[in-house]
């Protein structure tokens, strides 16, 4: 029962990160049906922001997460303006290599101007110790996982429900044209798709690399790719559908960690994404998103 | 149903020279159109004519060239967005309520460029009940014809004063069909200029003070509606696939 209990835990926490990433990406897809692949580039951003203002300035830890975070929803923003507006409107090819363009770039400036080699990331001791709650070893870290997945789900679930942008949002995932015709921007809701999506990348960006405990230009590739896989498997075009496939990924990965022989460890990402092809195979539109994602 | 009886002479839209390219074809070309304030026009066609697109450039949901006017204003280099802030906005063909949203956010989206959306709110649910009913109802659960109700007050919230209503009736049942023109008639009384697209020509008519014939993307006609019904060319052509 504790083995279980445990398990759940580390599925739940490495399931928020994942949805967090996912919805970045769902956000961003719902209002341009576009895969955003510089996201993984924007939480590296974050990543080294978050180096930069708490080693350099020697800000507070939770102060130079905020930070890194802000800066990840504003260089989202600035993406938006300066390399995808330009495309709007372009074929979907053209969009999804601008996308690489970004992404490319990002890498080269991280590895020019910055180190190509890993930087250490400054994580507070008290962030690496664990607390024993009822015979149940819970990492600082891994609590702070799941409140702040919660917290920022639970914070976007009410701006997407509450606010007229978020609304507006909502509807442009749906029908991108007939929000335009409630007279709300376009530029607006595209913009603000990308500011939440760069707090995302911030927020899963700060919890990825407190994890690994350093950042280097290529960080992103991983957790993009598992940002695409929890959007395809929750359904393209469905922001719910992100944060569930998100939160199944998860799961899955763990379970798999936890049940499989040790040599059959290596193949767990092979395994997990074998079983996420077989989910689609049975539901190419994802577990909850439509048939045919609209713009 | 009220008739319409008054005569209308202010311009509240004008169209000149209007062109729409689809990929190099040309799907409406040099159309001119007026719409006075307070009337009911209805834009007739066989399909394919460009009458939905006619209406999408207009509103500016697709690349158009030409010039627009709203009560003499010069509105044709407007966004969509803006041309809804400067008081035209379109209900589309087909409905296309956001499903997955209530019919209050659906509302509440329609006035997001309307200041006094909770007053209008409050105007438009007294003058539709059915929405009153389904308030917190997801608007994907609503049937065709409540859904088309949604769709004509989602786009009166932002209090337009010009309407373009694209075929409201389209694949509903003959009652609803009734509800629909008695709500489009009704606009006239609430100020409200109409430019309709409608399958249901000689329906359309009975409620609109003028018409223009379409075809092949260019005005081939225009006259009174009253005149319109009693065209026997014009019976050939249209009516007798409706009656």
């Amino acid at each position: 029962m504790e083995v279980f209990a445990q398990q759940a835990l580390n599925a739940i926490a490495l399931g928020g990160v994942y949805a967090l990433l996912g919805l970045g990406l769902a956000m961003v897809f719902s209002v341009l049906g576009m895969i955003n692949f510089a996201h993984g580039e924007i939480m590296t951003l974050s990543g080294y922001a978050l180096v930069f203002v708490a080693t350099t300035l020697g800000w507070p830890f939770g102060l130079a997460v905020i930070s890194a975070c802000l800066l990840a929803g504003a260089a989202a923003a600035m993406t938006e303006r300066i390399a995808f507006r330009p495309v709007r409107g372009a074929s979907l090819t053209t969009m999804l290599l601008t996308t690489f363009a970004v992404s490319s770039i990002l890498h080269v400036v991280f590895q020019n101007f910055i180190s190509p080699r890993p930087i250490a990331v400054p994580v507070p001791e008290w962030l690496t110790q664990s607390l024993n709650v009822g015979g149940l070893q819970i990492g600082t870290l891994q609590a702070i996982s799941i409140a702040v997945s919660l917290v920022a789900l639970i914070g976007l679930v009410g701006f997407l429900r509450f606010s007229t942008l978020g609304l507006a949002m909502r509807s442009a995932a749906q029908d991108f044209s007939v929000t335009r015709l409630m007279g709300i921007s376009a530029d607006r809701v595209i913009i603000g798709a990308f500011a939440i999506s760069g707090l995302l990348a911030g927020l899963s960006g700060f919890l990825w690399v407190a994890q690994r405990g350093s950042v280097d230009p290529l960080m992103g590739f991983v957790p993009v790719l598992k940002a695409f896989t929890a959007v395809v498997l929750g359904g393209l075009g469905s922001l719910n559908g992100a944060v569930l496939g998100g939160f199944l990924l998860g799961i899955l990965e763990v379970s798999l960690r936890a049940s499989l022989p040790q040599e059959l460890l290596p193949f767990r990402d092979a395994i997990s994404l074998s079983i996420v092809i077989g989910l689609l195979v049975m539901r190419p539109q994802g577990l909850i998103g439509r048939a045919e994602a609209v713009r | 149903m009220e008739a319409p009886t008054q005569r209308h002479t202010q311009p509240a839209l004008e169209v000149r020279g209007l062109d729409v390219n689809y990929s190099g074809i040309r799907a409406v070309r040099q159309l001119d159109l007026t719409v006075n304030a307070g009337e009911i026009v209805t834009l007739i066609g066989p399909n394919g004519a460009g009458k939905s697109s006619t209406l999408m450039a207009i509103v500016g949901l697709v690349q158009r060239s030409g010039q627009i006017y709203l009560d003499g204003q010069d509105v044709s280099g407007f966004s969509t967005e803006q041309m809804v802030r400067a008081g035209l906005t379109l209900s589309p063909e087909g409905r296309r309520v956001f499903s997955g949203l209530t019919v209050a956010e659906n509302l509440r989206l329609g006035g997001a460029s309307n200041k006094d959306r909770a007053a209008e709110q409050v105007r438009l649910l007294d003058t539709f009940p059915v929405l009153k009913e389904r308030y917190h109802q997801r608007a994907g659960t609503l049937s065709g014809g409540e859904q088309q109700i949604l769709a004509i007050a989602r786009a009166l919230m932002s209090r337009p004063r010009i309407l373009l209503l694209d075929e409201p009736s389209l694949g509903l049942a003959p009652k609803i069909v009734d509800t629909i023109f008695q709500v489009i008639a009704e606009l006239r009384q609430w100020g409200i200029s109409v430019l309709l697209v409608e399958q249901d020509i000689e329906r359309a008519l009975r409620v609109s003070d003028r018409g223009y014939v379409m075809s092949h993307g260019e005005i081939l006609a225009t006259d009174t509606a009253a005149n319109m019904l009693s065209d026997a060319n014009l019976k050939d052509l249209f009516f007798g696939a409706h009656q």
